[in-house]
């Protein structure tokens, strides 16, 4: 089976399968566009994740190697959040920090997968939260002056959906 | 992995993995996240993101309740936003007092001030009183170069003000209740929807008009004696139309020919009610060869109604309702329908059993529920058609 070699931003090698490895977007272009032939023993180094992230996100990508290819969804509606897999629920038990750079290496990567379900499991910390107990959540500083914050929420009184 | 307890992670997300979360809120949360702190009020309400919100404003409030003076009125909240508003709904009721009415003329004042006014792609508007403020929003709109959908409702009948123009390029979309503007110059015009309209509407043009629905006309201007020649100069006109729904006032038989012989693009086509005289009225049906949908709701006629001759190779449903008589063999020229709707109150024993025999390749019949009785007769009909009741009920208007 063809590899090729990932590189963290630590310096850590990561021997990985092609077809794994095409899972992200990014590197997928990188091997196309750079003409990298499979074999080589050149590096690809990734400067934005470091290597515990990259370990994860490797061990995500293998376990969802044989997925379809994720379809762009409509982005003018509301999705579900309680479709994530149970295996998905399990990876993603991790501290806030993790959780949060895992989305941007997926981000970065162009792993459409793992960003998806990684922004479902944010948005679900997020529903039925009050904007005191969001804040509490994320340690969000509340930075709005008395009068911009009733400005907000008198203008979220007439804000309806589309 | 060392987590730091008090740090705000979210604060190195970009702007498109903020927006990729909130995708996934409902817009209650989205709200409340909005309101944790600048940075996401700022990706919610920006540029890309506020597609997914209308403002929608009712004055006075519902139950007539005055606001204390120290909360903040819509009209000052608006000058102190920085939010470019897509989509706008507002219910300005009658205005009693003065301080109701300040409150609307600054609502009016602020959505239309520049550029705000530029980013607006739908307005609709239900207005009682006064007229000034419709003229301001009509005004108004020659500078909305998005503005793709208006709805207009006026709620009173009388004193209509008619030095009002509708003049846009951008507009697609235009819904008019009890008003009926001088002139509408609209080419981009594709579905016009009018609630009780008088023969004035008949005087404008609508050259790329797709889709017209006519509810209810209001009773006729008598001092007006060319009224039927501009109705059917109007229709003349209309040589693009692909929906044409006629609901509430009687269709003459003169003005269903002309229809049928003029606006040969339809492939819709609803009639609430009809009325003739001449036998030979019907069959001019013939000229919409394209018509896939055919609705008629009643009609009146001093002979049994009857289709014969009429052929409509494309048609797919038809709609039928009340007839006192009706020459049911003539049916046969529905024959390709795959589906029926019926809206009849009194549909004969002898009209359903015609039905079955006449359009064999029926497979979905909708009964209202006074025209439940069609379920006696569904052995008369091919097994495979799946009859469901219509939930809108004999009454609905599309």
């Amino acid at each position: 089976m063809p590899t090729i070699r990932l590189q963290s931003s630590d310096g850590e090698i990561f021997d990985t399968d092609v077809q794994i490895a095409k899972c992200s977007g990014t590197i997928k272009t990188m091997l196309e566009d750079l003409g990298m032939d499979e074999g080589d023993d050149e590096v690809v180094p990734l400067p934005n994740v470091n290597s515990a992230i990259l370990r994860k996100v490797l061990q995500w990508a293998t376990f969802h190697k044989d997925d379809p290819i994720p379809v762009e969804d409509d982005d003018s509606k509301e999705k579900r959040t309680d479709d994530i897999s149970s295996w998905d629920a399990d990876f993603l038990k991790v501290d806030q920090g993790t959780l949060f750079e895992l989305i941007l290496a997926a981000n970065y990567l162009d792993i459409k997968g793992l960003l998806d379900v990684t922004c479902k499991t944010v948005a679900n910390m997020i529903k039925g939260k009050t904007p005191e107990e969001i804040r509490k959540t994320f340690n969000i500083k509340n930075d709005f002056t008395p009068a911009e914050e009733e400005q907000v929420r008198k203008e979220n009184e007439w804000c309806e959906e589309k | 992995m060392s987590d730091d307890e008090n740090e705000n992670h979210t604060a190195q997300l970009p702007f498109e993995v903020l927006c990729k979360i909130f995708d996934n809120l409902d817009v209650s949360s989205v709200k409340n996240c909005s309101r944790a702190c600048r940075r996401w009020s700022e990706v919610i309400f920006s540029d890309y993101y506020i597609k997914r919100f209308k403002l929608r404003i009712s004055v006075p409030q519902p139950f007539g309740l005055l606001q204390s003076e120290n909360v903040l009125s819509p009209g000052v909240a608006l000058t102190r936003s920085d939010r470019f508003y897509r989509h706008l709904e507002l219910e300005l009721n009658q205005l009693r007092d003065d301080r109701s009415k300040k409150i609307v003329f600054d609502i009016m004042y602020n959505i239309l001030r520049y550029p705000k006014v530029e980013q607006l792609v739908s307005i609709k508007l239900t207005i009682s009183l006064p007229d000034e403020i419709v003229r301001w929003l009509t005004d108004g709109i020659k500078t909305m170069k998005m503005l793709r959908e208006l709805n207009i409702v006026r709620r009173t009948t009388n004193s209509q003000d008619h030095k009002l123009t509708i003049q846009s390029n951008s507009l697609q979309q235009l819904v008019l209740n009890n008003i009926i503007p001088r002139a509408i110059v609209t080419p981009k015009l594709s579905s016009l929807v009018v609630h009780r309209h008088s023969s004035e509407l008949y005087t404008h043009r609508f050259a790329n008009l797709k889709k017209l629905t006519l509810n209810r006309s209001s009773t006729h201007n008598s001092t007006d004696n060319n009224a039927v020649e501009k109705q059917i100069i109007f229709y003349h006109r209309l040589n693009t139309l692909e929906t044409l729904t006629l609901n509430g006032s009687s269709v003459p038989g003169y003005l269903f020919k002309t229809i049928c012989e003029q606006c040969r693009t339809l492939t819709e086509l609803s009639i609430d009610s009809m009325c003739f005289y001449d036998n030979h009225t019907m069959e001019a049906l013939s000229n919409l060869c394209n018509l896939r949908h055919l609705t008629f709701k009643k009609i009146t006629a001093v002979t049994p109604v009857s289709f014969q001759s009429i052929a409509l190779p494309k048609l797919e449903s038809i709609g039928l309702g009340s007839f006192r008589t009706i020459r049911t063999d003539t049916l046969k020229a529905f024959s390709s329908a795959t589906k029926l709707i019926l809206h009849g109150v009194h549909n004969s024993e002898d009209l359903i059993i015609a039905i079955a025999t006449y359009m064999p390749k029926l497979r979905e019949v909708n009964y209202t529920a006074d025209s439940v009785m069609v379920l006696s007769y569904v052995h008369f009909f091919n097994e495979q058609c799946i009859f469901d009741v219509d939930p809108r009920g004999p009454n609905f208007i599309s």
